[in-house]
């Protein structure tokens, strides 16, 4: 099978990450790390 | 004043005037079209909604009890226990992470830049369609990935800080697949409310500021279609002053092993985290030759060049050794393994451009500002800084943001002030006219006088 040997020189830029879905994110992974603790003792 | 070098600073503006239209340095090309080669900038924004997801605390745990007797059998070294964790979770993530009803509300923006340049002093800009017009699918894919890479990043610092511990790139890796997995099989993401603006952006200076940039809203007032279509589009802004234009070359194909010289905003120097913002206004010269003259799949003809060209440049001005526009520069090729395969690139020619804007009702046209411009250029790069500075001071008149313009009207009192101006003014300029109509008389005489004498 072949695939497209063409590309368009488009520069695509993307804006970093909101600061609420990180907050988002870390809050949900808080409730792991306390179990997560247990993986140094 | 030196009267008797002006005959020899007629003889050294003759090569000028025949090379007017002519072969130009790669340095008058750049002077020249520099200040009509914009940025095109099409802003796409949605909201992306991703299913939130959870860590099961009770599988986490289940699975820690485990390696805790391994460790207690002592069979696990301390810095083994998040290898073991991590590859766990690779292999079967539907047990570690959890689909809530929550969903993440992201608003995302993504840009698609590329490279123009003004055709009239009005304001009408060419480009590519490409640039303004891609496939709703290609722009829905992008950003889904981009979603997807945002949350994984935030996702995996989030564990890095919440963990206090750091990942070496190997578990990085592990993890970005995992988190591949589970928004691949287990969670949604959806797209809602796309839109999309196209502006124009160019560097416009202000003598008590310096050098700026000017974002503008354009409309599309005529498109092809992207490649394999004819993959040109022309813009539109409305503007209060008269704009830098560059010059079409006529629709006739340059010959391979012509010199040509591309304009671009190529990604790699655009995002260089080295580069002060206000350089990314500054386009990039590169050089190359015409490699070939290729056909498309459609049948009309393509410009194979060599220059260096990357992402970003697409819809920039390619020009000849005259500094006329020739082509767009468009597309290039990939290398089996998907690399881009350097000096394989394509333009398409002006001809194709020339069709749109014989529909669209646009006439390209050097606009007064230009033309004064480039003249104020010649006379500077000449050393007449005070015939310079006048046409400069006229361009000021017509667009006082032109770009460099106060930068060449400074440049030029400083070195009128310090002497350094060979004057050709109006006086002189009669003068030589006046020696050179003498010469000629004189020579018309003394030819007059061999005649009479040969007759019989």
């Amino acid at each position: 099978m072949t695939s497209s040997r063409y590309v368009f020189f488009t520069n695509f830029n993307k804006r970093q990450p909101l600061k609420k879905m990180v907050r988002f994110i870390t809050t949900v992974t808080r409730i792991t790390a306390m179990t997560a603790q247990r993986l140094y003792s | 004043m030196n009267i008797v070098k002006y005959p020899f600073l007629f003889l050294f503006l003759l090569p000028g005037i025949f090379a007017w239209g002519q072969r130009i340095s790669g340095v008058e090309n750049y002077a020249i079209n520099r200040p009509g080669v914009v940025m095109i900038r099409t802003e796409y924004s949605a909201n992306v909604y991703v299913n939130s997801m959870k860590m099961d605390n009770k599988q986490f745990n289940a699975l820690l009890d485990s390696i805790q007797r391994l460790d207690q059998a002592g069979g696990v070294a301390a810095e083994q226990k998040l290898d073991i964790v991590l590859r766990e979770m690779n292999n079967n993530p539907s047990r570690f992470f959890q689909t809530t009803f929550d969903y993440i509300k992201q608003s995302e923006q993504i840009t698609a830049i590329g490279t123009g340049f003004f055709l009239t002093g009005d304001g009408y800009v060419a480009t590519n369609c490409h640039l303004i017009e891609r496939d709703n699918a290609f722009i829905r894919r992008q950003f889904i990935l981009t979603a997807f890479q945002q949350i994984t990043d935030a996702s995996i610092a989030a564990l890095e800080s919440s963990w206090a511990t750091t990942f070496t790139e190997q578990q990085r890796s592990l993890l970005y697949n995992t988190y591949a997995s589970v928004y691949s099989r287990l969670f949604s993401m959806i797209l809602y409310g796309l839109k999309k603006n196209v502006y124009v952006v160019y560097r416009s200076d202000r003598e008590d500021k310096g050098p700026g940039t000017e974002k503008k809203p354009a409309s599309v007032v005529g498109k092809g279609q992207p490649m394999p279509g004819k993959d040109v589009a022309i813009l539109k802004i409305d503007t209060d002053h008269e704009m830098p234009v560059l010059t079409l070359a006529d629709s006739s194909l340059p010959r391979v092993g012509e010199q040509l010289f591309v304009y671009g905003y190529p990604g790699p120097v655009t995002n260089n985290d080295f580069l002060a913002a206000e350089s990314a206004i500054e386009p990039t010269l590169t050089t190359g030759i015409v490699s070939a003259v290729k056909n498309s799949v459609g049948g009309w003809p393509l410009i194979q060049m060599d220059a260096n060209i990357n992402h970003g440049s697409s819809g920039g001005p390619v020009c000849n050794e005259k500094g006329e526009v020739v082509g767009l520069t468009t597309f290039g090729s990939l290398e089996n393994t998907g690399g881009l395969a350097a000096g394989l690139n394509f333009a398409v020619p002006v001809a194709i451009l020339d069709e749109y804007l014989d529909s669209a009702g646009v006439k390209p046209q050097l606009s007064k500002s230009s033309r004064l411009y480039a003249q104020g250029v010649e006379f500077f790069d000449q050393g007449h800084y005070r015939a310079a500075l006048g046409k400069f001071q006229e361009v000021k008149k017509l667009n006082s943001t032109y770009p460099r313009l106060y930068i060449y009207i400074e440049d030029c009192k400083s070195r009128i002030k310090r002497g350094m101006d060979h004057y050709s003014g109006p006086i002189e300029r009669v003068l030589i006219i006046v020696v050179l109509l003498l010469g000629v008389a004189a020579l018309l005489a003394w030819r007059g006088v061999r005649l009479n004498r040969r007759r019989p």
